[in-house]
Parts: structure tokens; sequence; C-alpha cells
């Protein structure tokens, strides 16, 4: 490690000299193995000890979902490096999709994703495979993790991978008999005490898993229709789609809904946290979908070696442990893992979440593009379904 | 046509010069009106007539599917786009039926509580449109304002579900959004009434109703036909509330393009968008026809 700082001090008076470029800079400190915030930091240092003196250029688009980033790494990373950060959400994959096929590296620099959707941004030429040897924190990565065979390019990986859970039923057992099947969704005596994400897709996915799709992703016309008919089926007992997860809390805590049919894991103690029941989950018999989602770094974005430096600094096991304390579910940092497993108020939570469990993760059926013209096929039949 | 020729010699010079000036100022409004309003629905449409393997792509082949898909699709956007507007319908109507009498009210207060009346009408506009929506959750709820005092006053034992996620809320939310426009365009047209006549009417023996009938409401219609414009208009496109409360009765057809926008289905979308905005261009001609617009827009 001594070596490669003096490298990078080396490389840094070069920088000051003229002589090397700053993406230059960063391409040789990758190339030596020095993380993208090492190298950032001495050269804050070498720089006179501020931020401006250091700063890269920014500032860096990223368009994300609301649980992959929070206040403090936001703030450090803006004292670290001087690059102010413009966040962008969505909700939908295909949306991030949509818009950075439209925008592309220009406005957008980092794109978050879901496991399959990566796959599909690659193919279509949006995304630049990632090193994941050039980032420290990568290094605290679970080694599983670094090496998802459907995001490999060469040894390259296309995203850079951030949290996953299974998508699952919880049920309030103060008005719901335990149950381990879908089945049991369709009960009359739920009559509109269901609530859903609105993520047509996954819930078409979800219904094929109930009428006995194969792959949920992948489901030929006949089976979509299975499935628009099992969603129509279902419907009555439908009270309302939610159009972010992180509302269903306050459906459970005050009782208007007795079943949330598409929660990620650690819905039960966001619950009891916010003092609601003790509400449980099903792994239905049936199967279930899931998330393994991450960041992608955009073909030729404007500022590059910010989104590098961005993605190494928000992955640092300090600031998962904090996403986790406030989502509670699984991420892909081991070592953030450990840090919380010695924490007696959330040791219990690490394993409940499956968060020490990350084989798990690529076990589940996971979220992706439907291929072709599924996509369309499968948001005609939730939108038939629906307005039905 | 001679008689025509005849007075476009006849323009003095003077006027010769204006009109280029003229011209020249309406061109900001023109550039505006273009860029804002007409380049975008001509990408509309041409989107809305094109198949492409490109997402928002121009070059591909002219097709009318994606209109023939709004007509048929098992009747599903047809169908719902009848249900916008029949809840559109009702919630304008409700809107008049409590706007009227309020806006009636407030022109007939004294000039203070006229100030202090119509600043309560605005005052929703200085929060947040979401959050003005979203406050109803918590108004109809299971565990909300009214079925908590039901409950408190031992009126009911269990809550009052159908109070929301349902057409029902829907409505009410609406009323509760658009009835200022309502009640700022009604009252636009009392302040400009002539009272003379309604006192002239009353000196000749008319009964209240029949001077509201007679004198009134026929001076008012501008502000009614002003009313619906702002009210019935908005509400065809509203996307916010039907999710909100709308719950899964209250899916209307913005939900549905938006599904379909989601999906990259761009030119669908496109079409959709179009045959409501076709509604809505013959609503504004039908109004046309029953009202003269320059008052309606002057009120």
């Amino acid at each position: 490690m001594k070596d490669g700082h003096t490298a990078v001090q080396s490389l840094a008076q070069e920088l000051r000299e003229g002589q090397l470029t700053r993406r230059e800079f960063f391409r040789t400190c990758a190339r030596l193995g020095i993380g993208v915030m090492a190298a950032s930091s001495v050269l804050r240092t070498l720089g006179g000890g501020t931020a401006s003196a250091a700063a890269l250029p920014g500032p860096l688009n990223i368009l994300v979902w609301d649980d992959h980033f929070d206040e403090p790494e936001l703030k450090d990373f803006v004292a670290t490096t001087g690059v102010k950060v413009n966040t962008s959400l969505f909700d939908e994959n295909a949306d991030a999709y949509a818009k950075t096929k439209l925008v592309g590296g220009r406005q957008i620099d980092v794109v978050s994703g879901d496991a399959l959707w990566g796959p599909r941004y690659y193919q279509s030429g949006l995304v630049d495979p990632l090193d994941l040897s050039q980032f420290t924190s990568a290094k605290e990565l679970f080694p599983v993790f670094r090496e998802i065979s459907f995001w490999k390019v060469g040894t390259r990986s296309i995203m850079f991978p951030w949290s996953w859970a299974p998508i699952i039923p919880y049920y309030d057992p103060r008005y719901v008999t335990p149950f381990d099947s879908y089945e049991a969704l369709f009960d009359p005596k739920y009559r509109r005490r269901i609530v859903m994400e609105k993520t047509p897709v996954d819930i078409m996915a979800q219904m094929g898993l109930v009428s006995g799709a194969k792959k949920p992703y992948q489901m030929t016309a006949s089976e979509v229709k299975a499935a628009k008919e099992a969603l129509i089926r279902l419907k009555p007992n439908i009270l309302t789609f939610v159009e972010q997860s992180n509302q269903f809390v306050q459906y459970f805590v005050n009782g208007s809904a007795w079943i949330i049919a598409n929660a990620h894991t650690g819905l039960d103690y966001r619950v009891k946290q916010a003092g609601g029941p003790l509400v449980k989950p099903v792994y239905p018999k049936e199967g279930y979908v899931g998330f393994l989602d991450g960041e992608m770094v955009v073909k030729n974005a404007a500022h590059r070696d910010a989104a590098m430096a961005w993605l190494d600094h928000k992955n640092q096991a300090k600031y998962v442990v904090l996403n986790f304390q406030k989502q509670l579910r699984a991420l892909a940092n081991e070592k953030a893992m450990k840090i919380l497993q010695q924490d007696p108020k959330y040791a219990d939570l690490v394993h409940a979440t499956g968060y020490d469990q990350p084989d798990v993760a690529l076990r589940m059926i996971l979220k992706g593009p439907p291929p072709g013209e599924g996509l369309k096929m499968y948001i005609d039949a939730f939108n038939e379904a629906i307005a039905r | 046509m001679r008689a025509a020729s005849n007075v476009a010699v006849h323009i003095s010079p003077r006027v010769g010069r204006a009109i280029p000036r003229l011209l020249w100022g309406l061109l900001p409004l023109a550039t505006i009106d273009v860029v804002l309003f007409v380049i975008p629905m001509v990408f509309m449409a041409l989107f809305s007539f094109r198949f492409s393997e490109e997402l928002l792509g121009l070059v591909g082949r002219w097709t009318v599917a994606h209109y023939v898909k709004v007509f048929t699709s098992e009747g599903i956007y047809l169908r719902i786009l009848v249900k916008t507007i029949v809840i559109a319908v009702v919630a304008t109507a409700a809107c008049l039926l409590v706007g009227y009498p309020f806006a009636y009210f407030i022109a007939n207060a004294s000039r203070r509580w006229q100030s202090v009346l119509l600043t309560l009408v605005i005052m929703p506009f200085w929060t947040s449109y979401l959050l003005r929506v979203y406050a109803w959750t918590a108004i109809l709820g299971d565990r909300g304002l009214i079925n908590e005092a039901l409950r408190f006053f031992g009126v009911t034992d269990q809550p009052l579900s159908f109070l929301l996620f349902n057409v029902f809320s829907e409505i009410v939310v609406f009323v509760y959004l658009y009835i200022p426009y309502t009640v700022l365009a009604i009252y636009a047209s009392l302040e400009k009434m002539d009272r003379s006549l309604v006192l002239a009417a009353m000196d000749l023996g008319a009964t209240p109703v029949q001077t509201f009938l007679r004198i009134v409401l026929p001076q008012t219609l501008p502000g009614v036909y002003a009313s619906i414009v702002f009210v019935f208009i908005p509400i065809l496109g509203e996307y916010v509330t039907p999710t909100l409360v709308g719950g899964m009765s209250g899916v209307l057809i913005t939900n549905l393009l938006v599904n379909q926008i989601h999906a990259l289905e761009f030119g669908f979308g496109a079409a959709i968008a179009f045959v409501m905005a076709t509604f809505v261009l013959m609503l504004l001609l039908g109004l046309r026809r029953s009202v003269d617009l320059e008052r309606l827009y002057v009120a």
C-alpha cells in the first residue's frame, strides 16, 4: 500500500504540473489497483487540503431509487471531492431504461437497475462494465456478488451490486390465518384488505407463479393470459396499489391492510418500529420473485471520474450500515454485515432479512425485463385486468 | 370581392405601416405558442401514427394500429375513457352546486369580508397539491378523522371502509381540489353583473327563484362555462388523485396511459392522449357554439 501511495503522489505531482489530465490520473490509479476514493483523497491532500483543489469535474447526475443513498454519504462526498450530486428518482426499471436511452451519458452518469435489466442496458449499449477491482469498497463485498455470472462481461461487471431481497407476502395474524400458498390471497374474507406496490411487470410475474408459469418473467401469451385471469380474480381483494414500498408500513399500522402481497423482507421490523402489529412473512410454496440491484455507469458519462468516485464512496461499509439500519433489507457488503452482527440491536435482523445468507439472492427468481414484445404483453394484460 | 379590393386600396399609409409592427408584436406570443404547444402536439401526432422498433424513433412505418388498439383491446380503453368522462362530469357538477352559492355569498358580502373569504378560497394553493390529496387519506381512512369521530360518538363500532379507495373518495377529492376555480370564475361573473336588473325584477314582483333563473343565472353563465373549462378538462387528465385515493375501482384513463408509457409504448400512449384531446376539442367547440368565447375568457 505504501508503494501505491508513493505512486499516486507521483502521479498527482504530474497532474499538478499539467503532464496528466484528471482522467488519465484516475485511469492510471485504477491500473495500479488504487481505489478511486483513495486517489481522490491523496489528490486532495497534495492539492493543499481543500476540497476544491481536488475537485473532480461535476456535477454528478445520478438516476436512482431512493433507498440507494442517504444524506450522510452525499454530504461527505461533496466535502471530499467537491462534486455536487444531482439526484433524480424513479420507480420502474423500464422508466429509468427509457430515460437513459433518451439522454444517455450527457445527462445521466449513474443509473440504478435490477438484476436482469443490467444485461438489457449493456446489450443496448447504454452502460460500461466496471472493473470492480479498481474500487476499494468492492473488496468489502461478499465474494458471490463480485462474480454474478449474468453481470459478467469478461472480467468486468455490468453493475456494482448494492442490495437484494425476496418479494413476498406479509400478513397480520390478528385477522389472517397462516398460509403458505398464494391461493390464500384469493379468499373472499380478505375483500379490500390486500395492498400491493404498483409494479405491473412484477405483479404479472407474481400472478404467473400463481397460475403455474415456470419462468414468470418469460411467459408465453397463454401464460400471460392465465396470469391476467389470476389478477382479475384477485382484484376484489385489493384495496389499492401504492407507488412506493415504503408506504406499506402505514397500511399495517392503521389496520386498513391485512395482507401486503409484494413486500421485500424486513417489513415486519419496519412495521414494529412504527408501532404496528407483529406481521408475519410468507414464503409461498409456488416460489417468489426477488430483486438484486446495483448501480451502473452510463456509457460516455460526462462525469465518469466522479461517477467512479461516487460508487467507491457510497459502497463503503460505514454507509451501508446506516442504509441497513434504515431500510432493513439485505445488502451486498459483507464488511457492513459483520459490523451489524456485532451490534445486539441488529444482529437478529441481519439473519431475519437473509443478509447473512447471500447465496439465497441467486436462488430467487430475479426481476428482469420480459424479452422482445413481452413487456408490451405484460402491460396490456395488467391494464386489461385493472380496468375490467 | 370588388368592395374588398376597394377597402384594401384605401388603407391609409399610417395603417399600412402599423400592420408589420403589429405582426412583430405578435411574434413572441406566436413563438411561445409554436414551441410549447404546436411542436409537441405535432410530435405526439407523429408518434401516434408511427410504429418503430426504436424507442421514440420516428423512423418506421405509418400505422393506425395504435388507434385501432384504443378502440378494441376488449373495449377497456373506451370503457375507462367513458368512465373518466362520467366522473369528471359528476365532479364538475358537484363543484358548481357547491361553488355557485358560495361565490354568490362572497359577492354579496361586504368588501372586507370578500377579501377574507377570497383569501380562504385560494389558501389551499399555498400548500403542495400532492399533500392536499394525501391529506384526504388521513380524513377518510379507516383510522381517519371521520371514522374516529363516528366511533367516538358511538355511531359505528367498525370503520366505514367505503369512504376511501373508490370512486366516491375520488370525486370528493376532485371537488375539494377544483372548487376554488369554480368559485373564482363565478365570483368574477357575479361582480360584473348589473345589480340594478335584480332590483328592477324584484320591484316588478319577481320571486327570488324567478329573479335568479331569469336575471342572475343568464348573466353569470360565462363564469359557469369558464369553471367547466377549468374543472372538467383538468380532471380528465388527473393521475395523482386516482392513484392515491381511487383504489381499484377509481382507475382512470391516465392511469392506463402512464402504464403504457412505462412499458415504453409511446406511440400507443400518444394515441390515447390524442383521443382524449379530440374529445376536449369537441367539447370546446360545443361550448363555443353555445356561448361567446370572448365573453367566457374575459370572465
